[in-house]
């Protein structure tokens, strides 16, 4: 059984993914934008849309099956080099994804907690999500995006009171040459959609619900440049602190020293709940992109493969800063050359039907 | 219909399994409510803490605080040691989850140490950094010992009804520990935390009363100095006033009078009263003020255009000279301020909008600048009548 997904389903998974991506890189992994990092989403945004328009070029040429079908009848060869490239990527994020709810689960425990622990649970129930497949999972996502809206909306409503715009000022916070790096890291996760843009299978029977990349990227890429704008007003730049731990971020997020004990658990529940959204949809990329590469693995072992390796990566600790942050540098590189190939791949294609 | 009953039976699963974990009875854990930071004579870090009693009859043992609560006190070389050393006095599992108040003693806050114990705390496992941070003058333990509730039978109730009337009132300011932190490892505003003092242990008829009387030039109407003996209560802690922190380090104190000024130009709702010319006038903040921060002139001026409502009351319906007075207190305010070497004001917050980045920003040196910087304070009155 094949590894799909209806591209209305694809939308709601791929707008959550992104949207926690964004938030949990730019506070977490990025503290040096401190609150300017807004800026590096509003460019990362720009720098990504290219990966969008070649999706919906390569959607529109399929003409009733997913782009990366489409590629794989015609150019075989070429479709499974491309799905190796996203299914590696893929498999990148979804670590950092593993690792970030470990260490939010570490933070909401009362002790530090072994890693393995950590990871096992959360990397069991990602397997049993994918055995559901990805329209149970895309389903699921455009349920709890309105009910995790509807959270955030609550709690937002109580710390109104303690915004302060003015900290988003100095504009420019760390300089040009930050704020353009982060940029690149931005338009590298958010050009994580180009894989559920290249597998997401037409909705005959739903055809409003038809996707479009460009709309995907757009509103995943405002609402994470919004809840980043909302975590700048709610602390002043940090210039001065002794580094940036994994816990004190952590706290900055979900506590800030404002959030009233009644609201802990609320914030909890959206940040597990959109994190854990984030590591479904990298973890269904990866294996639908592993099926694309060896069509012939049964779908339990492409789950089975899955999970084991971003289980033995998270325990590498590969998202230890000395190897994420070089590496999350080439992301986009690597997500727009298989945009780039595609393209050129459908190029050469209708240069061939033209001579025919 | 298969995968949604197997849905739900996973969900159930879920459910029943949460049953299987330790579970922690309330009587097993020990719940911090206050939290006294102090430094030993040696240069270590004193730690005491304030647990209710849960159950039974309150005792009155040696080892416990006039509330019949239980203190526990224990030191180390850091906060690190103290914390762990409290751990194993402590009978139970400690709970830092639920502080209400966390209080340092002025001479550990006036320290160099304060910054470092800060990180630390705020690097603590479920620390509850949105308490409030006190700065007591004196000894911390017997502060802690001091505490109790008065009107109500929980001493977190007590404080959380206390400080909401104080803040309301603005006896004290509505900050938290965490507020406090992040705004000393920050480049804006300096932070200003509640200032406490041990209520002075009898009141003597022979001490000349606080100068707060309508006679007095025109002032706020509110109690200034914390430890006036024209008040008597059975309370033994008094707040009021706020001390004053610069880069982790506590600088200088605000009297209830200042810290009013310093609110009103902070830019928080507050309705007040002022004695002005032999008339007691309630005036409430109208809107925030209107601040603008010429940071290329030399020296710095900073405008500030503040809106008041005169509410409604039976006496005149004009008061000549009362935005002048108003104007020389904030003035005064202002000057105190300068004099300490700290800018609670959130000016630089309006001033760091000029300059494009961090690093611009923190090269201007702001608070050598607001020292020597010419303020300008325009109050307009709006006459509210029935």
């Amino acid at each position: 059984m094949k590894f799909q997904i209806r591209e209305g389903a694809a939308a709601s998974l791929g707008t959550a993914a992104v949207v926690a991506r964004i938030l949990y890189g730019i506070t977490i992994d990025l503290p040096w934008l401190y609150n300017s990092g807004w800026i590096s989403v509003l460019l990362g945004g720009v720098l990504a849309l290219p990966v969008a328009l070649a999706a919906a070029q390569l959607r529109a040429a399929s003409a009733g099956k997913s782009p990366l079908s489409a590629l794989n009848a015609r150019r075989p060869v070429l479709a499974r080099l491309l799905a190796g490239v996203l299914m590696l990527t893929a498999a990148f994020d979804a670590t950092m994804a593993v690792d970030a709810i470990a260490d939010s689960a570490g933070y909401a425990a009362l002790d530090s907690v072994a890693k393995i622990y950590l990871l096992l649970p959360q990397l069991a129930l990602c397997a049993w999500g994918l055995t559901l497949n990805g329209d149970a999972i895309g389903d699921s996502a455009r349920i709890c995006n309105r009910i995790l809206l509807c959270i955030f909306v609550l709690f937002m409503l109580r710390e109104i009171p303690d915004l302060c715009p003015e900290w988003l000022t100095p504009i420019l916070g760390p300089g040009v040459p930050a704020l353009l790096d982060g940029a690149v890291r931005v338009a590298g996760w958010l050009s994580l959609l180009a894989g559920l843009f290249l597998i997401a299978e037409p909705d005959v029977q739903h055809p409003a619900n038809a996707i479009r990349p460009v709309s995907v990227m757009a509103i995943g890429g405002a609402i994470g440049m919004g809840l980043v704008l909302l975590h700048g007003m709610m602390l002043p730049a940090l210039v001065r602190a002794e580094g940036f731990s994994r816990y004190f971020l952590l706290d900055t997020v979900l506590t800030n020293g404002r959030t009233t004990l009644a609201l802990q658990l609320p914030k909890m529940i959206v940040w597990f709940g959109s994190l854990f959204f984030l590591m479904l949809s990298d973890s269904f990329l990866c294996a639908a992109m592993l099926q694309t590469v060896a069509p012939r693995l049964p779908r339990f072992v492409c789950i089975g493969i899955v999970a084991a390796g971003i289980a033995a990566l998270a325990l590498t600790n590969i998202s230890a800063s000395r190897v994420e942050t070089p590496v999350g540098r080439w992301l986009y590189a690597a997500q727009a050359g298989v945009m780039l190939a595609a393209m050129v791949g459908l190029a050469l294609e209708r240069k061939e039907a033209q001579r025919a | 219909m298969r995968r949604g009953a197997l849905i739900a039976l996973l969900t159930a699963a879920a459910v029943l399994l949460g049953g299987c974990s330790e579970i922690d009875q309330a009587e097993n854990l020990a719940f911090v409510v206050l939290m006294g930071v102090d430094q030993t004579e040696d240069g270590g870090i004193e730690l005491s803490v304030q647990v209710p009693k849960i159950s039974g009859s309150r005792g009155n043992g040696e080892d416990s605080g006039s509330s019949g609560d239980l203190v526990f006190t224990a030191s180390g070389g850091d906060f690190a040691e103290a914390i762990t050393a409290l751990k194993w006095i402590v009978p139970r599992r400690l709970d830092l989850s639920q502080i209400e108040l966390i209080v340092v003693s002025e001479a550990l806050a006036s320290s160099g140490r304060w910054l470092e114990v800060m990180n630390d705390m705020m690097q603590t496992s479920r620390l509850y950094t949105a308490a409030r941070l006190a700065v007591c003058d004196g000894d911390v333990q017997a502060f802690i010992r001091a505490e109790k509730p008065l009107i109500g039978t929980r001493i977190a109730d007590e404080l959380t009804a206390m400080f909401e009337a104080y803040t309301t009132d603005g006896f004290v300011p509505n900050t938290s520990f965490a507020d406090i932190y992040y705004k000393s490892i920050s480049a804006y505003s300096d932070p200003v935390a509640v200032y406490a003092v041990p209520a002075p242990e009898e009141s003597s008829a022979d001490v000349e009363p606080a100068s707060q009387d309508a006679a007095e030039p025109a002032v706020a109407i509110i109690p200034d100095d914390p430890g006036t003996t024209d008040v008597e209560t059975e309370q033994e802690t008094r707040f009021l006033g706020a001390a004053v922190f610069r880069d982790g380090r506590m600088v200088g104190k605000l009297d209830g009078r200042t810290l009013m000024y310093c609110k009103l130009l902070r830019g928080k709702s507050q309705t007040f009263v002022f004695a002005h010319g032999g008339e007691e006038v309630s005036l409430s903040t109208l809107g925030t003020p209107s601040v603008s921060v010429d940071t290329a002139s030399e020296p710095v001026r900073i405008q500030v255009d503040l809106r008041l409502a005169v509410l409604p009351n039976n006496g005149p319906l004009e008061y000549p000279g009362l935005a002048d007075a108003l104007e020389a207190e904030l003035m005064k305010a202002v000057d105190a301020c300068k004099a300490i070497g700290a800018e609670p004001f959130q000016f630089a917050e309006v001033a760091a909008r000029r300059f494009a980045t961090l690093d611009d920003w923190i090269a201007y040196g702001w608070r050598e600048r607001f020292i020597d910087s010419e303020v300008e304070i325009n109050v307009d009155l709006k006459i509210e009548n029935l």
